[in-house]
């Protein structure tokens, strides 16, 4: 009951004019750079963060939840119109929603991404409600040897689970590991790896790193065809609504790929990509009629931005209650959050209420904003692709120094900025996935205190690490992330080797 | 086997590269961890413990890589794939490719230089003067000189832009001509 006072009260806050016209603003904002190929939700709140640095809490973050939906809003409608998904979590969407416009169902294929997506995160936020709390109330209970052992499955999972080879995904949170070494180590006063640079002794700020990674990374990666002229896009539109007979072919598929969603979010490390695609092949062997997915099956678009919404709220969940972001755009709010003087984890539930229940309450209004604004607005906002990406994306680059320079006011961020920006390219290039380093920057100075904090307790002994059952549970549970996806890729050797 | 050489595909040769390049980080990363001083307070080798420990995991996770990529190879080699199959035309898509990636990159690179060429304007020339000079430079690296216009254009509305938007309506601070003592 309690819980649902201080929803009401953030609704009161979330619901002020003022905080309504952020939303719309972030919205239409997140939605542009949601649009361009190549960039999702975390380029898209990175970019922008820089615009809420002076706002209050609320507004800041109702203002980067408005951003948020607004970039996968945009996402799947780049998706869908132009078969260019702006991140992993969007390519599900143009399985079956790019066929569709092909056929000229373009409008119902807008529609109910929109209507597929509203469903998924309202729902979604609605069980966050409950369910964050206990974990919460749960987590306060953890020591410092808890901590350690929880962020090494958060690591190990994410690590682990990235597309491709998993040595690199470990390979990259190591690299992200050393860069949160870098600075005056707290405990001692030691100043570690700063080459003797004054600008280094406060270490690297995370938000560098992200906006290095996401913005400029992908931006570079992008010039391969930026000059390619104009993209050919579909700019007249009927109404953008769809049939009694479409909904009820969707109602189902939505409903199931919700809790899907949801839960695989709130998995550290499992993002919305696997989400939707878990979701899209659950629906195609539940169908009647498989062979319609990939030619314009409507359930097949509905299903996977169901999940995706979802599961960006369930993403949410270990981010506020325990301060370990699941995926890069959550990774991004927290520091959001952390650039307000904010410390996301259990006691932020007791602290400051009003903050978490003002960012859930948030999440419901961006929600309905965004799909209220974006039906109606799809033909307009999708006129902004007509503007060719070789002038768009210089403004990008010029949106992300800015940004940068904003966190400290330092013009050695520049640098720093230029410098990931290419190591970001770089392991693009070699296949080396981003998010276990960007995960790893954020929480590797908590993870190394809470380390070395255990074993000042214990008197440099390691038992610590393994005496309480939540730090068995988590430890057990790391062992299980790193060992299942190789014992199961063995076992498919073994079968290959038997026939 | 003995004599015969083993032949990796493009995409094992990057995963080659990048173990030894992991190597050497982890190498590099360990000798300066171990020559971080000892801490005055508390246990004196402390600060150096998480960081050995980082360097140790990357150096067996750099070799593993390679390893993995000679076990690969071997194994294609024994089954007896020939990768040449083929060989002509993809040679062909790939010096096609190449070209790409060397405009690509070189890109990369003028984008760099104007990035820091920006950093070095920036303090002494004020935001607005030095962001018009690195969009300017970086709309016409893509748009060419024939398009003035709107690179002019672009970037002086952008400039403008963003700075009223920070230092008026955001209350971000953002150096206007330190240069000239404004």
């Amino acid at each position: 009951m309690e819980s649902f006072m201080l929803l009401m009260d953030g609704f009161t806050v979330a619901l002020q004019p003022m905080n309504l016209l952020w939303v719309t603003i972030g919205g239409v904002l997140g939605t542009i750079i949601g649009m361009l190929p190549g960039l999702g939700p975390a380029t898209g709140v990175a970019v922008l963060l820089p615009l809420t640095f002076t706002m209050g809490p609320v507004a800041a973050l109702i203002t980067m939840a408005g951003v948020y939906y607004g970039a996968m809003f945009g996402g799947s409608r780049a998706s869908i119109l132009l078969n260019t998904p702006g991140d992993g979590a969007a390519v599900a969407a143009t399985f079956d929603g790019y066929p569709m416009a092909r056929q000229g169902r373009a409008e119902a294929a807008l529609a109910i991404s929109a209507i597929a997506s509203f469903i998924g995160g309202t729902v979604a936020t609605i069980v966050m409600v409950f369910v964050s709390v206990p974990v919460a109330r749960f987590a306060i209970k953890f020591g410092a040897a808890e901590y350690f052992q929880l962020y090494v499955f958060a690591l190990a999972a994410t690590a682990s689970l990235t597309k491709g080879n998993r040595i690199k995904g470990f390979i990259s949170m190591i690299i992200g590991l050393m860069i949160a070494t870098i600075g005056i180590d707290p405990q001692s006063g030691i100043k570690r790896f700063t080459f003797g640079l004054l600008e280094l002794q406060s270490g690297i700020d995370f938000l560098v790193v992200i906006i290095a990674v996401f913005a400029l990374g992908e931006v570079f990666k992008s010039f391969q065809n930026i000059t390619e002229g104009k993209l050919n896009i579909q700019k007249k539109f009927g109404k953008i609504w769809i049939s009694r007979e479409e909904w009820k072919r969707c109602v189902w598929p939505i409903i199931r790929s919700t809790p899907i969603g949801f839960f695989v979010g709130a998995l550290p490390g499992a993002g919305g990509t696997m989400a939707s695609l878990i979701a899209y092949n659950n629906e195609r062997q539940l169908s009647k009629h498989p062979e319609e997915f990939g030619n314009g099956a409507i359930e097949g678009l509905a299903a996977p931005e169901a999940a995706n919404n979802a599961s960006s709220v369930g993403a949410m969940i270990p981010m506020l209650t325990l301060g370990i972001p699941g995926s890069g755009t959550t990774a991004v709010m927290m520091g959001a959050l952390m650039i307000l003087g904010l410390k996301p984890g259990p006691l932020l539930f007791q602290q400051q209420p009003e903050i978490v229940w003002g960012l859930i309450a948030s999440m419901f209004i961006g929600n309905i904003i965004l799909a209220v604004v974006n039906i109606p607005m799809a033909g307009g906002l999708v006129r902004i692709l007509a503007v060719p990406p070789k002038i768009l994306y210089p403004i990008i680059l010029g949106l992300s120094f800015v940004g940068a320079y904003a966190i400290s006011f330092s013009v050695m961020d520049f640098y720093f900025l230029l410098a990931f920006g290419v190591l970001g390219y770089i392991m693009e290039k070699a296949k080396i996935p981003s998010s276990p380093l960007i995960l790893a920057v954020i929480v590797g100075n908590s993870m190394e205190q809470s380390f070395r904090r255990a074993f000042v307790i214990s008197d440099g002994t390691l038992g610590i690490f393994f005496k309480s059952p939540i730090c068995i549970i988590f430890f057990a549970l790391t062992v299980i992330s790193i060992g299942y996806p190789l014992l199961k890729s063995a076992l498919v050797k073994l079968k290959e080797r038997s026939r | 086997m003995g004599d015969k050489k083993l032949e990796f595909s493009s995409s094992q040769k990057t995963s080659l590269i990048s173990g030894y390049v992991s190597v050497g980080v982890g190498a590099v990363y360990l000798i300066m961890s171990l020559a971080l001083p000892r801490a005055a307070v508390g246990m004196p080798q402390a600060p150096k413990v998480f960081p050995v420990g980082l360097s140790v995991i990357m150096l067996g996770l750099g070799a593993a890589l390679v390893i993995q990529q000679y076990l690969a190879a071997l194994q294609k080699a024994k089954s007896g794939a020939s990768p040449a199959a083929g060989k002509q035309s993809a040679a062909k898509a790939k010096a096609k490719e190449k070209g790409k990636l060397e405009d690509h990159t070189k890109k990369i690179i003028l984008t760099v230089a104007n990035g820091v060429l920006y950093a070095l304007l920036f303090s002494p020339i004020g935001y607005v003067l030095s962001t018009i000079v690195f969009l300017g430079l970086e709309l016409l690296l893509f748009s060419g000189r024939k398009r003035w216009k709107m690179i002019l254009t672009v970037s002086l509305v952008f400039s403008i832009f963003v700075y009223v938007l920070f230092s008026s309506v955001l209350g971000v601070y953002l150096p206007r001509m330190p240069i000239l003592g404004l």
